[in-house]
This record gives structure tokens, sequence and C-alpha cells, in this order.
């Protein structure tokens, strides 16, 4: 008998995916600026396409009926909802010059809520799927990328092309590549430059007790001050720097630019790195690194060999957690004239340019959500056996 | 608790000194003048500065309130029995979440609900739930097995468990996280000055426009005291009810 036992997080998805058909699918709008109409699925779709949709939703919803009691009911369902969201990309792309009418010359087909919705229902059931397919096995990889890889090779083959978003991205590619080497190369130093200064200041303080309290506070209001503001805070003293020292203006030192902002963001990214070191060092074992002193270690030898490698992922967690918010935070670096994504996204602001705004947001995440994943994958990697913790999940 | 006394003072000097250059920003003026020579404005002037601090209050407020009102029982619900197939979905989502920029959220809530004051609260919304969930969670999740079993075994139903048991034990790492949402709230709504919501950001955006950097450093200084103030007021509130809590 099988006994029926619903996967309930699978179920919600399937809710939202069925209910994501009552939404509109594409936005089609006479101009870059304008408003725009919702244009339902069916005017949006072919039938054919639609009916796949329903018959693959009504599959995984029978799937997630027994998917608890039997894995390969949740594998079924994973891959459908993958299946689902590669569908979704593809034809969006495909359709967007399709429904465009003839006299919109300079038209623009936007995706709708009913779109989104129903990519957030395929992930909650894929979700779901890598529960019972967690870890590193083929069939949980698959679910995990193959969205994912569909999604990027239709990107690459220029398959999404017709999507507002991407005209708005294919009129200004050189900016877009410019920036996004801006981008990168303000978080990156600033979270390098702030692991190289916040490393060994943990390590100081963990020795030097007395400094942990100055230290702490100083670091802890740098964070709380907002972003915004510390990034005003920065103009004065650095504009006064540079009117009374022309060397540094000529150096492009200045209240304005890459280095107010670098600067903001390295003071900014200090914290987690500061305390994650402090911590691991605190929680180090006193027997490990008495052995060590036992065995005749000096203290140098001591922090290379014993202290540092253990340390070594707690550290990585607080640059990655410095990483992820340093990424976000350029954004608004380009308030103060720094470059970044942050272009595309207050231009966008500036001119109600909604495609514009996004243009600037997608990336954003998605470096967030790469550097994630890749620094997760570096904790996993480099944690010494000794101490490692079974760790599920992706 | 060791050092209450002057994490207070440190408090009261903080809100006396912001209200100072609040009602009377000679002092403040005088300092930016030192600082900016050449400027000829040095305090933003079109709106009151009450009337910026009153619009930012009221929008990290209002979202805070809905986000806790909304994230803490979805916390409490993923960690009872009945809700506990969601609790590994609600965790990745919310680590998922997480790692959107907040700038980005707020620029997100544009086009769909345009300019103003609505789309900030949104999108201040959206983001504080993150700590407030993840926070209830783990908090919750926190409290040890031994003693959950020896309520249960004092004979508490679930509704006293809860009261009496879990939820104090819970009260410190819930707060931490409701004190997250709030400084990100205030951060985030400087930033939504941009967007046409008011605020204390409204200055600082103003300054960079009209390239006055004494407009920016005057907005900026009176929006850090006020993050630090909220940051100092959460702290003192969990050193004086809470830390009798620590485990």
């Amino acid at each position: 008998m099988i006994r029926i036992h619903v996967d309930r997080v699978a179920m919600l998805g399937v809710i939202f995916g069925l209910a994501s058909f009552l939404l509109p699918f594409f936005r089609i709008k006479p101009s870059r600026l304008a408003g725009g109409s919702p244009s339902s699925w069916l005017e949006s779709l072919p039938f054919s396409a639609l009916g796949l949709l329903i018959v693959l939703w009504l599959m995984i919803g029978l799937l997630s009926l027994i998917s608890k009691s039997h894995s390969m009911a949740a594998f079924g369902a994973g891959l459908g909802g993958n299946l689902i969201i590669i569908l979704l990309f593809f034809w969006a792309g495909f359709q967007a010059q399709v429904v465009l009418p003839e006299e919109y010359t300079f038209g623009r087909v936007a995706l709708g809520a009913g779109f989104w919705i129903m990519i957030l229902g395929a992930y909650l059931v894929i979700l779901s799927a890598r529960k019972t397919w967690r870890g590193n096995n083929w069939r949980g990889l698959l679910l995990s990328w193959v969205g994912l890889v569909g999604i990027a090779l239709l990107l690459v083959g220029g398959g999404l092309d017709g999507i507002s978003v991407m005209e708005e991205l294919s009129i200004r590619k050189n900016r877009f590549r410019q920036e996004f080497f801006n981008h990168l190369f303000i978080s990156f130093s600033a979270v390098g430059i702030a692991t190289a200064v916040g490393l060994p200041l943990g390590i100081f303080i963990y020795r030097k007790k007395i400094w942990e309290k100055p230290v702490f506070f100083l670091t802890n209001t740098m964070q709380t001050v907002p972003a915004l503001a510390l990034f005003g805070l920065l103009i004065g003293p650095l504009a006064f720097l540079s009117r009374r020292f022309p060397l540094l203006r000529e150096l492009g030192i200045g209240g304005i630019g890459w280095f107010p902002a670098m600067l903001a963001l390295i003071l900014y990214a200090l914290l987690p790195i500061i305390r994650n070191t402090y911590t691991s060092f605190q929680i180090l074992d006193e027997k490990i690194v008495e052995a060590g002193k036992g065995m005749g270690m000096n203290s140098r030898q001591l922090l290379f060999q014993i202290q540092l490698p253990l340390a070594l992922p707690l550290i990585l967690t607080g640059i990655r957690t410095s990483l992820v918010q340093t990424i976000g935070n350029t954004t608004l670096a380009a308030l103060i004239g720094a470059g970044g994504f942050g272009v595309f996204v207050f231009q966008g602001l500036g001119q109600a340019a909604h495609d514009l705004i996004l243009l600037g947001v997608f990336p954003v995440i998605g470096l967030a959500l790469i550097a994630d994943k890749i620094m997760q994958q570096l904790v996993i990697r480099l944690t010494p056996k000794g101490i490692a913790v079974e760790e599920g999940g992706d | 608790m060791a050092g209450g006394k002057a994490r207070w003072i440190y408090l009261l000097f903080l809100i006396g000194f912001f209200i100072f250059i609040l009602i009377n920003p000679v002092l403040l003026e005088g300092f930016l003048r030192v600082l900016f020579p050449r400027e000829t404005m040095h305090i933003y002037q079109r709106i009151p500065g009450i009337v910026l601090v009153r619009q930012h209050l009221v929008m990290v407020s209002v979202s805070t309130l809905i986000a806790f009102a909304i994230g803490f029982p979805i916390g409490i619900f993923v960690t009872r029995r009945s809700g506990k197939d969601f609790l590994p979905a609600v965790n990745d989502l919310v680590s998922l979440a997480q790692t959107f920029p907040p700038i980005a959220v707020l620029a997100l809530a544009v086009p769909i609900l345009g300019f103003g004051f609505r789309p900030t609260i949104l999108a201040l919304f959206l983001y504080s739930i993150l700590p407030i969930v993840r926070n209830t969670i783990s908090g919750l999740e926190s409290v040890p097995e031994e003693v959950y079993e020896a309520a249960r075994g004092m004979g508490m139903n679930s509704r006293q468990r809860f009261l009496q048991v879990e939820f104090p034990l819970a009260s410190r790492i819930i707060l931490a996280g409701l004190r997250i949402a709030v400084i990100i709230n205030i951060g985030t709504a400087t930033a939504g000055s941009v967007i046409g919501a008011g605020g204390l950001g409204v200055p600082i955006v103003s300054g960079l426009v009209w390239n006055n950097p004494a407009l920016v450093m005057g907005g900026a200084i009176q929006a850090a005291l006020l993050a630090l103030i909220f940051d100092q007021f959460i702290g003192l509130i969990d050193a004086t009810f809470l830390a009798k809590f620590e485990r």
C-alpha cells in the first residue's frame, strides 16, 4: 500500500505555479518609458506551450503526493520544475518578438508578474526535491544546475534578446562591460584590503585583550552608520585634504570618485572579518595549542601550522559575509561618482526607465549569489578534515 | 550589568546631541563652514530637519512593525510540529534572499509600485523580514532539548511551554534579529530618498546632485546619529531586560 504523505512545500510550489496563470505573462509597452499594458498567458503563448505547462504542473502535483515516500518521484518533480524554468525563459524570449504589435516601432516587451511567480513556484518544487536528493550525487547536482545552465545558454545564445532588459543592454554593451569591471574592481579590492587589515588586527586583539573593546566599538559603529551616510561623511575630510595637498588631488584622491567609495567599503567590510578572526582564535581548543607548545613549536609555528589552518573556515565565512555585503553596497558607490552597476540603477531611477534599473540590479544580485556560492565551496574545501562537519544541501 | 551606566550616558549624549543639532543648526553650520568655506549653503533649508526625521522614523517603524508582525509568526510556525515541513525551504529562501543587496530590493520596488513613500516601505519590509525570520528560527531552535523536555515533564501544555520557556530563552536572539532589521532599515531608508521617499537621505542626495559636500555631510551626520541611537537603545534593552536569559 502506498502511504500518502503529501510534500507540502512542493504543493505550495504547485499552487503558486497554477495561480500564476491568473497574472499577466508579459507587459507590452509602446515605448521604453511608457507604463505598458498586461498581456495574459493566453495572449502571450501558443496553445501548445500553455498545454505543456499545465500538463507539467499537474504531473508535479501528482508526484508530490507520493514524493515523501518515493525518492524517484521527488527527483521527477524536481526535474519537472527545472524544465518549467527553462521552457518559461525560452518562450519568453521567443514570443517577445511575436507579441509586439506592428505599430509599436520602439515598443518593448517586459516580463510580467505571472512569469516571476511561476519561476518562484518551480523553485519551491526544486528546493523540496533537493531535500530528498541532497549532497553531491549526480541526481542532486542535476536538479541544482540544469535550470541555471539552461538560462545561461539562452542568455549567451541570444535567445532572450527580445526581452526589454536585454534591449537596454544591447544599446550600451561597452558601458556595461566597463561598469562590470568597475564593480568587480571596487568590491574585490575593498574586501581584499579589508582582509589584509582585518585578519592581522583580529589576531592582534586576540593577543592584546585591552584593544578588543575599542576596536570592536569602532568597527561596530562603522557598520551601524548607513552606507550612504558613510560615503557622505568621508567626502568632507577627503575634500579638505585634497584641497590642502595638491599631490593627493593628482592621484585622484578627493571627496568624490573611487577613493572615498573604496575607503567607505573597506571600513564597512572590516567588522565581519575582524570578528570572525577573533572568534575563531578564541574558540580554538586550548589543548591543541598546548600540544603544539609541548612539541616545541615557537609562536610563529603555532600560528601558521596550528591556529590559522584551524581558524580558516570561520575566517573565510567572515570574508564571505563581507564580500556579499560589499558587492551590494558598491551599487551605492555610483552616487559619489565611483562607477559600477549602480550607474545604471541611478540613471534608470532618474529617467524612470524601469528596464535600465533592472539592467543594474540583476547583475548585482547575480554577482552576489555567485560570490556567495564560490565562498561557500571554498569554506567546505578548505576545512581541515579533522574538524569538518557534514554539511548538507547546496 | 557592568558598564551599563556608561552605555546609558552614551545613549543620552547621542540623543541630546541629535536633538540639539536638529533644533539649533548653528553649531553644525559653523562646523561645516570651516570644512567647506566656499559653499554658499551649508544647511538643507527646503524642508525642516524635524520633518525629515519624522518621515524617516515613520518609514522605518511602519516597515519594521509589519515585518515583525509577519516574520515572527512564520518563524514560530516552521519550528512547530505542524510546520516543520516548511523549515528547510524557508531557511533556503531566507539565505538566498539575504544575498540580495537592500538597495537592489529598493530599486526593484520602483517598477512595481512607482516612486515615493509606499515602494520604499514595501522594500524595507521585504528586506527586514529576513533577519527577523532567521533569528526567530535560530532562537527557538537554540533552546536545548533537555529544557524543553523538563518543561513537558512539569506538565506544561504547548502554549505554556512556548510562552514561559521557549520564547524567553529565544528572546535575545530574536531581539538581535530585530536590531539588524532596524539598522538595515535606517540605512536603506536613507537611500530611499533617491526614489523620492523623503527622510534624512534628502539632504545627502541633494548635496550629491548639486555638488555641495556641506549638505551631504550635514545629512550624513544626522543619519549616522539616528542609526547609532537605535543601535544603542536596542542594545540597552537587551542588556537591561534580557541578559538574565544568558545561557
